[in-house]
């Protein structure tokens, strides 16, 4: 028997048991992306990810596929591989989303991702939602987990509520929604209920938790400071639109929660949908099912910060303590 | 887990006093509805009383999901009866059916919302519990009574704090 604590590699097999996913907005001006830093990130609480990515909870069937071409330049008579060199980097990735939530629908639908508004009683019915009530102004004083109201605004919420955070439109072009693009649009809006139309499509959302005699207190923070300015409505519910065409890009992070060890990491810096949203399955109790999102996503190409190498894909292992390198 | 099981018990009671309500009994001199948890009675020994439902709970586990956090929790509803003395017991397998068929009723809708109820009032958890439909196993007769055992599984999300 060994007595080298350090050659225990038969016990270090990376085992376990389910994919925990994270995803944090893609800055769609300027291309930057949040980087996600082994040596200084790696190790962090699965439950408590580091800023900005946002937990989208466990997943299922996480399956990665590396479509990189591979080619070969060949020499002489017999054809001998000289060199190999590689085209056309590409890698696609797909899972299943047990957890429904704004972020899952949209990655799964890849389009433009609608926060239904409340409506006022006599609107016309409308698939994407028809006149909202109106919104309540900010005030100042707020922060991403609470949001300071007038007391007469206060009065419209209640617990529970889950609430848009965002500006009033007026008119601009291009990506718009604060803290995350939502949508992009080559002209103006002109139909429907203009003045909330980024309130429609922002994922600055979260859910009323308690109430002071001031302000809404918020279950989760939002991806954006609340700011004067800005309008708060209630969502009673999330659409997307099939035939849509807004392309969602975010950076995703996954995690082999390290049952025996060694954890995994998967950080794909800007991912795009590669197919429309689609619903898996799982029946666990018939007829119960599990209904869970399908994402299908395509990893774009960035270049790394230390050499420029093309990444599509950052692949860092932890290993276990004691554990062979 | 108690939250389910004490949530489950009580949407059953309510719907049975809607669905019957003069299926009652009367235990320890209280006249109550015809169903009782049968952990949560006094351990007399005596036999168990025709025409009542008795909840039994079994066994616990993670749902067949391999991620999340829903749990499993099998629970049998066992009832009996022995007819009515005018009949000379020939309607107990009428008996038999009425309370399949109360029992059937009371496991509809499968699913509640679950609520604590250790500080004596009800405080909702945010959660729900749901079920698969009611299997009903075999009649078993014991001369003068005839009656089953129901196997429902209960599915919930244990909640932070739970006891």
């Amino acid at each position: 028997m060994s007595s080298n604590p350090y050659a225990k590699r038969s016990q270090m097999t990376p085992a376990a048991r389910a994919v925990r996913a994270y995803a944090a907005p893609v800055d769609r001006v300027t291309g930057s992306f949040p980087a996600f830093d082994p040596a200084g990130q790696g190790q962090f609480d699965l439950d408590a990810p580091p800023p900005p990515f946002v937990d989208l909870g466990w997943v299922e069937n996480f399956h990665r596929t590396a479509l990189t071409k591979y080619e070969a330049l060949r020499t002489g008579p017999a054809a001998n591989i000289t060199v190999q060199y590689r085209t056309q980097p590409e890698a696609r990735l797909e899972f299943d989303l047990p957890s429904w939530g704004k972020l899952q629908l949209a990655l799964s639908g890849g389009t433009q991702q609608m926060n239904v508004l409340a409506e006022i009683p006599t609107t016309m019915p409308e698939p994407s939602g028809g006149t909202p009530l109106p919104a309540a102004p900010v005030q100042s004083g707020s922060t991403q987990t609470e949001i300071v109201l007038t007391t007469d605004q206060l009065s419209n919420f209640n617990l529970g509520d889950i609430v848009a955070v965002d500006v009033d439109y007026t008119g601009a072009i291009g990506y718009l929604g604060s803290g995350a693009p939502g949508t992009y649009l080559l002209s103006p809006v002109t139909i429907g209920s203009v003045i909330d139309f980024v309130r429609r499509i922002t994922f600055n959302i979260s859910r009323v938790s308690a109430k002071t005699s001031s302000s809404l207190l918020l279950a989760e923070p939002l991806i954006a400071v609340p700011a004067t300015g800005m309008g708060v409505q209630k969502v009673v519910a999330f659409v997307d639109r099939e035939g849509s065409s807004f392309f969602q890009e975010w950076s995703g992070l996954f995690v082999v929660a390290p049952d025996s060890g060694g954890r995994s990491c998967f950080f794909y810096p800007r991912l795009q949908p590669a197919a429309s949203g689609c619903e898996t399955r799982q029946e666990f109790a018939a007829p119960l099912f599990n209904h869970m999102l399908h994402v299908s996503l395509h990893a774009l190409p960035t270049a790394d910060s230390n050499d420029g190498e093309t990444v599509l894909c950052y692949r860092s292992y932890f290993p276990a303590p004691t554990a062979a390198v | 887990m108690q939250p389910t099981k004490d949530s489950f018990y009580v949407a059953l009671r309510d719907r049975l006093v809607a669905v019957d309500p003069n299926r009652t009994i009367t235990l320890d001199g209280a006249t109550r509805p015809a169903i009782a948890v049968l952990e949560n009675e006094p351990p007399t020994g005596a036999p168990l009383l025709c025409d009542t439902f008795y909840l039994h709970w079994g066994n616990a586990r993670p749902a067949p999901l391999a991620a999340g956090t829903l749990m499993a929790l099998d629970c049998t509803i066992s009832y009996c009866t022995k007819g009515s003395i005018p009949s000379a017991s020939l309607d107990r397998g009428r008996d038999l059916a009425s309370l399949d068929s109360d029992l059937l009723v009371m496991c509809s809708p499968p699913q509640i919302a679950k609520y604590d109820y250790s500080s004596g009032s009800p405080v909702a958890l945010g959660s729900t519990i749901f079920w698969a439909l009611p299997l009903l196993n075999a009649a078993k007769s014991t001369s003068p009574y005839v009656g089953r055992d129901v196997s429902i599984t209960l599915f919930f999300y244990p909640e932070v704090n739970q006891t």
